[in-house]
């Protein structure tokens, strides 16, 4: 399986996660929106530190782009972490408005940062770098 | 390797998005100041002042921002300068709209000849700079393959109007009808159809939690699109096959939707009814009559009105708030007042907007009086989307300073 084919299907994986959760605080149904949430969280930050410690580096080491693309997308997970704390408020005020807010604006932020991995950092990877995802545990 | 640029200056696509509703408001004063005129025929001066004010100002507008901020994302394609190409861009634009809506609307052969100069001096070495960039980018996905086919007919599209322009003022001995029809052709179902497919080939998806199209299906239909009008070109008897990529574009659509993880998202609704018109109007244009529901400007008009508008508001109504949130959050990066996008743009603004261009699509078709409250429900429309735009604006400038 190609870098590009694994971490795909995370994507996906975790989009359904928050389009779960925002179902569920639409519903007021708080208890499915907790557990939801937190599945969510903790899926997209395990994506997030295998690209940050593992297939960024070995990218940016094989490249030697390290202030380009890798940079952006850092920097969007960062952005990504704050709506992340966000939707964690939200939930523990059960502000239903707020948390579909949040909602919202994380999901268009993590679709818009996935394509530009899939359509181009991805490939980039693995074309320099394709055994990066095999060596881990 | 070529490092990608991913990211646009908020302002470039921004102010086309924010022009936008002004060219829609003038198309309906225009409309509303000689109702009868414009539906008695297309070829009323003022029919077509009307039709390039929408199709042009309104429509090409959101096109423009749309196609530049998505080729920023999906194929890493950016100016080095981008902040002054789209101000200069945008100026040719609306430079070029002016002149050809006034041009037209009085018949004044040196403001048509003024806008078609303004037009190709800014659409054409745009479309041949994006054109080699997005062939040249790393990315493959269809949405970048079918962004450079739509720069084509864009291109296409410009050289035919440039040429009606030449035969209006110059007489230039060439087929005019024949011109008039591969214009409307390419504009329609080649710049706005091919490039509304590429993005929402993207785009529902992605806002809609969709799975994702048909593979096969969304690698061959835009160039098969503009395989069927390049043969159009030399066959405009092929024409009835219009309705193919129509309705393999809408029938996917429909069933994506069905599916989408986000059901109580009114942009489910005004995609399904903007794919619902779009594929009523390929499929029954071949069969323009002179009036009743196939007239040729009751069914341009719901292109527009039933088509596009219910597409663009949806997808205005999340890019919009969406960027400029990431602009604050970017001159933010740590907690401030605007903790996510729905503060600067609320999501029953985007229905009383969705509404709107349903009763718009509604009352159209029926002609007359009906036809003419579709000219004022496209004023109020306007007039709310000017208003909410500037609102979101002042909002995202005001939680900056706080
Ligand atoms: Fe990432
Ligand atoms: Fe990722």
């Amino acid at each position: 399986m190609t870098i590009t084919a694994v971490l795909q299907q995370q994507h996906r994986d975790c989009d359904s996660l928050l389009a779960s959760a925002e179902a569920a605080a639409r519903r007021r149904d708080w208890a499915a929106c907790a557990s939801v949430t937190q599945s969510f969280i903790s899926d997209t930050e395990a994506h997030f530190r295998l690209e940050e410690e593992s297939l960024f580096p070995a990218f940016e080491a094989a490249t030697g782009m390290s202030g380009g693309p890798t940079q952006v997308m850092r920097m969007e997970h960062a952005e990504a972490r704050s709506l992340m704390a966000g939707l964690g408020e939200a939930l523990a005020a059960r502000d239903a408005d707020d948390f579909a807010g949040c909602c919202e604006t994380l999901l268009i932020l993590l679709q818009q940062h996935n394509l530009k991995e899939e359509n181009i950092l991805y490939p980039m990877c693995d074309r320099t770098v394709p055994d990066c995802l095999q060596e881990l545990p | 390797m070529i490092n990608p640029e991913f990211s646009l200056p908020l302002a470039v696509p921004l102010r086309f998005f924010r022009t936008a509703p002004l060219w829609l408001l003038l198309a309906g004063v225009l409309f509303l100041l000689e109702p009868s005129t414009v539906l008695s025929s297309r070829h009323a001066p003022e029919a077509l002042a009307l039709t390039h004010a929408l199709m042009l100002g309104f429509a090409g507008n959101i096109m423009l921002g749309a196609l530049l901020q998505v080729a920023a994302v999906v194929a890493g394609v950016r100016a080095a300068r981008a902040g002054l190409a789209g101000l200069m861009v945008w100026l040719g634009l609306q430079l070029g709209v002016a002149l050809l809506v006034a041009g037209l609307w009085f018949m004044q052969p040196l403001l048509l000849q003024g806008a078609a100069l303004s037009l190709s001096l800014t659409l054409l070495p745009l479309a041949g700079w994006l054109f080699v960039r997005l062939c040249r980018s790393p990315a493959c996905d269809p949405t970048s393959t079918g962004l450079a086919f739509s720069v084509l007919a864009l291109v296409t599209t410009v050289l035919l109007g440039s040429a009606l322009v030449l035969v209006l003022t110059r007489g230039a001995a060439l087929p005019f009808a024949a011109l008039l029809r591969q214009h409307v052709l390419w504009g329609s179902a080649g710049w706005a159809g091919m490039l509304l497919t590429s993005v929402a080939v993207t785009v529902v998806p992605m806002f809609l939690v969709t799975p994702p199209w048909p593979a096969k299906l969304v690698r061959l239909l835009v160039p098969g699109t503009f395989l069927l009008l390049l043969a159009m070109l030399c066959w405009p008897v092929l024409m009835p096959l219009l309705v193919l990529p129509a309705a393999a574009l809408v029938l996917p659509l429909w069933r994506l939707l069905q599916q989408s993880k986000r059901c109580v998202d009114p942009a489910r609704w005004l995609w399904a009814w903007g794919g619902l018109n779009l594929l009523l109007v390929f499929g029954l244009s071949p069969w323009q009559a002179e009036d009743g529901i196939l007239d040729a400007v009751v069914l341009g008009g719901q292109f527009l009105l039933g088509g596009l508008l219910p597409i663009f508001t949806a997808m205005l109504g999340k890019i919009i708030p969406f960027l400029l949130w990431l602009d604050y959050r970017r001159q933010r990066p740590l907690a401030g007042p605007l903790r996510h996008m729905g503060q600067l743009f609320p999501e029953r603004w985007l229905k009383y907007l969705g509404w709107l261009a349903l009763v718009a699509g509604l009352c159209w078709p029926w002609g007359g009086v009906a036809a003419t409250a579709a000219g004022g429900v496209l004023l109020v429309y306007a007039l709310l989307l000017l208003g909410m735009l500037r609102q979101a604006c002042c909002k995202a400038v005001a939680a900056l300073v706080v």
